[in-house]
Parts: C-alpha cells; structure tokens; sequence
C-alpha cells in the first residue's frame, strides 16, 4: 500500500511563502509520495520557485513534478528546475522516476502536456505552421509521456501532467478554453502506456475525478478545485494486475465519473 | 467609425482586462473570469493564492482604468483544510 499525495497549481510567490510552509508542514506524517502537477509559481521567476523549495526542504517523502504553463511565463524553465531540484524534487520532463514505500516500488512518468482539445472537437496538424506548431509540440509531449511510461516495470505506474488528458476533469470550464487546458493525446499515451493513475492540474474551474477511455482514474489536483493543501490517494500492489498494458481495449465498468 | 460602440465597449474592456490580468505581476492569473454586466460593472472572479493577488485585481484594473466599476469576487485559496484520503479501486 503507498498513500500517494498531490497538489498542482500553488502559483508560489513571495507573498505566499508562510501558507505554503504551513501547507505542507505535515505532508510526510500522512503521505509516502509527494506529486506535484505544474504551476508551481505565479509566473516561472527562481525566486518564486524557491519559496516553493524553502517550504518542501524538511519534507522526508519523496517528491516528484512537472513544471506547468505557468512557470514558462518567464523563459526560464530550466532555472526555476534546478532550484526545485536542489530540495530533492525529482523534475520529470518526458522522463520518469521510481521511488519505494512500505515495499512497493512505484514509477511516475511525468511530462508538462500541452492542449489542442478531445476527440470529436480536436484541432489537427494542418493548415498554418503556427497551428501545426500548437498540435506537434502537443504530439510531442504525448510521445514522450508513452515513452516514459514503456520505460517503467513497476507494478504501480503513475502519469504525472499539468495539462488535462480528458474532457470529464474539466467540467466547469468554458468549453471554449477546452483546447487550451489539454488534449486526448495524453490520455491515449496514458492508456497505451499502462498507467494505473493519471494525475494533473491547470483546471482551476474543473472538477477533480474523472476516468480514461480505457478506465484509468484521472485526478484533477489543481488547488482551487480540491480546496486542502493536498489530495491524498491510496493504491495498492493490485493496481498493477487491474491495469495490464494490454488492457487498452477494455474499458473499466465502474462509474466513468470515477 | 462609430462615437462609442455601446454594449459592445464592456465585452471588449473585459476581455482586454483578462489579458492584463494574466500578465500583470501583481496578479499573473489567466485563469481568473472577467465579464462586464448590462450596467457596466465589471465583475472577476476565480480563486487566487494571497490576499495580497485578490487586492491586486481591483489596482491593476483602475490602473488600466480609474473610472470603470468593479466588483472583486474573487477568493482566496484556503489550504488549511485537512485532506481525505482516497482508496482507489
């Protein structure tokens, strides 16, 4: 059993340092994982993202994210990682990370994600370089997320994202920003790649469960929406036998709204 | 071209106020909602981290312009709440 805790979307900035602090004061009493969805800082300054850092540094657990739409404002991605990374938060960027509780390993491949919209209302790669530019970084990204997850043979694997993979966790959003808070790229990697839990932020409005094509929980953590410092979820070892690779085709009879 | 654009002037200075709302320092939040009602009260709305970011909206606005109405409903972000662990099945 692994109690997995996540949060996305805490925008980090110099005026929020004492509610961060107190946030995650008791993150590794409840949690044996820390995943954190992107968005970490208001606008992608180092300086936000080490106040960030300054409240993660006597958490014991490890920890694990993906940097958001947010921390990119300033073109520093690079710079706001390596702070983060300096607090022993593991930056996955199409990369992924295996950690160890109560015996159980657990792989978390994690990518930013990007949008481009969901099946029957997806924008293509066609037409202007600029709209081919959107959807092939978006394919990118996706890609690299199946990869992450190809590349993990523990028996409970976790797709960590800012974007949103389906349209259910989104639900509260004007529809018309759909295509900008995600696309089905990431949930077809997710169900391709054989993970076992899809979490992600950036929905602010959205609601927090929802479910894959193929069945996989998705988690939608952005902080307006859960309301407390973090969610907690627990998995067990048997997650992994429910949720083969080849277990794409099938579809999870439990209520699709999770 | 016209004197004044009516109606139409609040549709287009609540959009543009969502865009400076999203670059402006201060506040730095696309996600926030920006609409100007029949008597031109613009409303936002959406939860911000600080208290500090919620006072900032009305600033950053009458900064832009000092004669528009505003009403702030926008939040601030509570995280002291303790969280429920979820099993999942």
């Amino acid at each position: 059993m692994i109690r997995v805790a996540a949060v996305g979307d805490v925008h980090a900035g110099p005026d929020s340092r004492r509610q961060l602090k107190e946030a995650f004061a008791d993150v590794d009493e409840v949690a044996d994982l820390l995943l954190l969805a992107g968005d970490l800082t208001k606008s992608g300054s180092p300086d936000e993202a080490a106040v960030l850092a300054d409240a993660l540094t006597g958490v014991d657990i490890p920890m694990v994210a993906v940097l958001g739409n947010h921390d990119h404002h300033s073109d520093r991605p690079h710079d706001v990682r390596r702070v983060l990374g300096s607090v022993r938060i593991q930056m996955l960027e199409g990369t992924s990370a295996v950690v160890e509780a109560h015996g159980v390993r657990v792989g978390v491949a994690g990518v930013k994600g990007f949008g481009g919209g969901f099946e029957d209302a997806s924008a293509a790669d066609f037409g202007e370089p600029e709209t081919k530019a959107y959807i092939r970084h978006t394919k990118e990204r996706a890609a690299a997320l199946q990869r992450a997850l190809d590349g993990l043979d523990t028996p409970i694997r976790i797709a960590l994202m800012h974007y949103a993979p389906i349209r259910q966790t989104l639900e509260g959003e004007h529809p018309e920003l759909f295509p900008w808070l995600g696309s089905y790229l990431l949930a077809e990697a997710c169900d391709r790649g054989g993970a076992n839990l899809v979490i992600h932020g950036h929905a602010h409005h959205g609601r927090e469960r929802g479910r894959t094509p193929a069945g996989i929980p998705v988690r939608n953590v952005a902080a307006p929406v859960l309301g407390h410092p973090y969610a907690i979820y627990v998995m067990e070892e048997r997650h992994a036998e429910s949720s083969p690779r080849s277990r794409f085709a099938l579809r999870d009879p439990v209520d699709a709204r999770g | 071209m016209p004197e004044s654009l009516g109606s139409a002037e609040g549709v287009y200075l609540a959009a543009h106020l969502q865009e400076t709302l999203a670059n402006d320092p201060r506040v730095n939040a696309p996600e926030l909602r920006v609409s100007c009602g029949p008597d031109g009260i613009i409303t936002v709305s959406g939860v911000v981290p600080t208290a500090q970011r919620r006072d900032a909206v009305v600033e950053v606005i009458h900064e832009t312009d000092p004669e528009v109405q505003v009403r702030n409903d926008t939040t601030v972000l509570d995280l002291t709440a303790s969280s429920s662990p979820e099993a999942l099945t």
